[in-house]
């Protein structure tokens, strides 16, 4: 089997449903033995491309190939696709063994290649030992499984996924994330995704499509993702916490957070946009060191970590801190970034903006937040914290 | 013993819980099987004189009957008649209503319409079909220049003329039925199938049958059921004539206890039936429950 039967490639396609775009001009490519996520919230439009791309849904415009077939108009049993259910879609009055050969059987395939394929394939996902079961004699995982053994059985060079994991409880959710990893990567299966879990995007995908009312917002690795959001919506979606999102309105010196006139974060530029900061991008410093000044709300503290909710001016931000955070809720604090930390998005589109922000940590003018407006700030300019 | 006394007040709670659906069930069920069964076993009293004992002589008399065979044989001609075909009816229109169709709904309520009729207006209408010189069925074959057969009075017809309306009456029931059981069936099976290459037949025969297999349980045993139950319409469409070609058991029980005043008579014609239902239902649920999935 070549590469290229492997490749899928999406051109312009929509989905209208009673004349309302559910996915609005798609288009990507994926490369042969890629692992791709579509990541959106619910109702983002992400599983209609899907189920597009398998041939369930008919595409209302545009075209899909597969390989360098034009696919668009198949039936799906001609795409030589093989997909994963949410709700596994097991058939309840079959055993383990006949739910996984059921498609050979459908593809006549000869019953001693079946015995064979079946054996290889229930010992690679551990099922060797409930063949014999009904699907309603296992566990959520067990189900999984069989579902995993019959998309891989078919041998196809594709494999489809909707919201696998999203039945099975936390633990098993982060195991069976491995183990589909590691057989992807072992069979060189090209891989589509679908998930609004952006742990799942980050930690499985090579790359990541992020939608939003049936567009496409941003495509890239998750590293890009995550280090250069293109829109605030990108920004908020992933990470978790999400980034604090803030507006910022204007003073003397540049662009500051509203509610909070003293520090300024950006130039003039930024004035009447989004600024962003990561959680894990805050360091909290003592009141009388340098950084935007903030008071403790209060702290969530989660083992490894301690999620610290602050206000500043008439917003509220989050920060993570590592282990426990000896802060009393009303306790003054500052807060600093590394300038590349800071992202500035649209305040109307939610586009991001080349703009870079002030290194709020260097900043000596704070110790005496009275005299603030009276100084001028020294214009600096940094590299604009886009794609380091 | 503090424990075994509220122990045993529970079990009285639970008892007194299931008094009034025994009580129901005992007096409008099981009390009169019991009194049938007693009657059978005694002849009717004349003029007054008190019934009298005579044992299994009721029996004897049933096997000697010629007329209780042949609403016998009549029977389960009927009930070979109108329970496979009514329910391959029912599983086909439910099929094709469960598709992506225009106008739906209208489709399902005419379907359902021969039932929601009561069983005498069904067969007033149906009078009409047959009857032999201005019925329609005539009129439509006589158009084509064919003599149609008097439907209704020819007794080598009759029977076939019976099932025909009970079948007709009685898919659009048990259609809903399948149609509940169909809808019930997850959408994703089918999509997993077609990604495969499953064809409908394919897919129609290893999954969908098998899952509809307690609907078709369930149906087989009411069907069985209506066929010893029919009364109404024979009353209507030929009164179990001509000749005792449409004489159905249950009709011919009836004529026993109320046509010739048999009473006993009568009680046996009906243990049997009895016995018979229990038998059939008993090898039904043990052949088919083995092949059949509950989900």
């Amino acid at each position: 089997m070549s590469d290229n039967d492997k490749r899928i490639r999406l051109e312009d396609v929509s989905k209208l449903w009673a004349g309302v775009p559910a996915v609005d001009h798609a288009t990507f490519a994926v490369a042969p033995g890629e692992f791709v996520i579509l990541l959106g919230p619910s109702g983002c439009g992400k599983s209609t491309t899907l189920r597009m791309i398998a041939g369930l849904e008919p595409a209302s415009g545009g075209r899909i190939f597969i390989g360098e077939r034009d696919v668009t108009p198949l039936a799906p049993g001609e795409r030589g696709i093989s997909m994963v259910f949410q709700s596994y879609a097991l058939f309840p009055h079959l055993s383990v063994a006949d739910n996984i050969v059921f498609g050979l059987r459908s593809r006549k395939v000869a019953k001693d290649e079946r015995r064979e394929r079946l054996d290889r394939v229930a010992a690679l996902v551990g099922l060797t030992e409930y063949l014999a079961r009904k699907p309603a004699q296992l566990s959520g995982g067990q189900r999984q499984r069989v579902a995993l053994a019959r998309a891989i059985i078919s041998e196809h060079p594709i494999c489809l996924m909707d919201e696998p994991l999203s039945n099975l409880d936390a633990r098993l959710r982060g195991e069976m994330r491995r183990e589909i990893k590691s057989l992807q990567r072992r069979l060189g299966m090209t891989v589509i995704y679908v998930t609004h879990d952006q742990v799942e995007a980050m930690s499985m995908g090579d790359r990541v499509i992020l939608m939003q009312q049936g567009r496409i917002i941003q495509e890239g690795t998750p590293s890009e993702l995550y280090n250069a959001p293109a829109t605030a919506f990108a920004a908020s979606f992933i990470g978790s916490p999400a980034m604090n999102l803030v507006p910022l309105a204007a003073a003397a010196d540049g662009a500051v957070i509203d509610g909070e006139p003293h520090c300024s974060v950006a130039s003039h530029a930024a004035k009447g946009h989004l600024l962003g900061v990561r959680p894990e991008a805050i360091h909290l410093a003592p009141g009388d060191a340098p950084g935007v000044p903030a008071e403790v709300l209060d702290a969530e503290y989660l083992g490894a970590d301690t999620i610290v909710r602050l206000q500043v001016g008439s917003q509220t931000l989050r920060a993570r801190q590592p282990g426990v955070a000896e802060l009393r809720p009303g306790a003054a604090c500052r807060l600093q970034w590394a300038p590349g930390e800071a992202h500035f998005f649209d305040g109307e589109s939610g586009q991001r903006l080349d703009l870079a922000g002030h290194d709020v940590a260097t900043s000596r003018r704070h110790a005496n937040p009275g005299e603030a407006l009276a100084v001028p700030f020294p214009h600096r300019t940094h590299p604009p914290g886009v794609n380091p | 013993m503090a424990n075994r006394a509220s122990d045993r007040r529970l079990q009285i709670y639970g008892a007194l819980l299931l008094l009034p659906a025994a009580v129901l069930l005992g007096t409008f069920a099981y009390l009169p099987t019991v009194a049938t069964l007693v009657n059978s076993l005694f002849l009717p009293g004349f003029r007054g004189a008190p019934p009298e004992f005579v044992g299994l002589e009721n029996y004897a008399l049933l096997i000697e009957d010629r007329t209780f065979w042949q609403v016998a044989r009549n029977n389960l001609l009927y009930a070979l008649g109108t329970i496979p075909t009514a329910i391959a009816l029912a599983l086909g229109m439910a099929l094709f209503v469960n598709g992506r169709l225009p106008g739906r709904g209208l489709v399902r309520m005419a379907y359902f319409t021969p039932t929601v009729l009561p069983m005498i207006a069904a067969a007033n209408i149906w009078m009409f079909f047959y009857a032999p010189q201005i019925g329609l069925f005539n009129k439509l074959l006589g158009t084509l220049g064919i003599a149609g057969p008097n439907w209704l009075g020819d007794p080598a017809v009759a029977l076939t003329s019976v099932i025909v309306m009970t079948v007709w009456k009685e898919a659009g029931f048990f259609m809903i039925f399948y149609l509940a059981a169909l809808q019930s069936i997850p959408p994703e099976l089918e999509e997993a199938a077609s990604l495969e290459g499953t064809g409908r037949w394919s897919f129609f025969w290893r999954v969908t049958f098998p899952l509809l297999m307690p609907t078709t349980l369930f149906v087989l045993i009411n069907a069985l059921i209506n066929a010893v139950r029919v009364v109404d319409h024979l009353f209507i469409l030929t009164k179990g004539g001509p000749n005792n070609a449409t004489n159905l058991l249950l009709y011919y029980v009836y004529e026993n206890a109320f046509s010739f005043f048999d009473r006993t008579y009568a009680a046996t014609i009906t243990v049997v039936i009895l016995l018979v239902l229990a038998v059939v239902a008993t090898i039904k649920f043990r052949v088919l429950d083995r092949r059949t999935h509950y989900q």
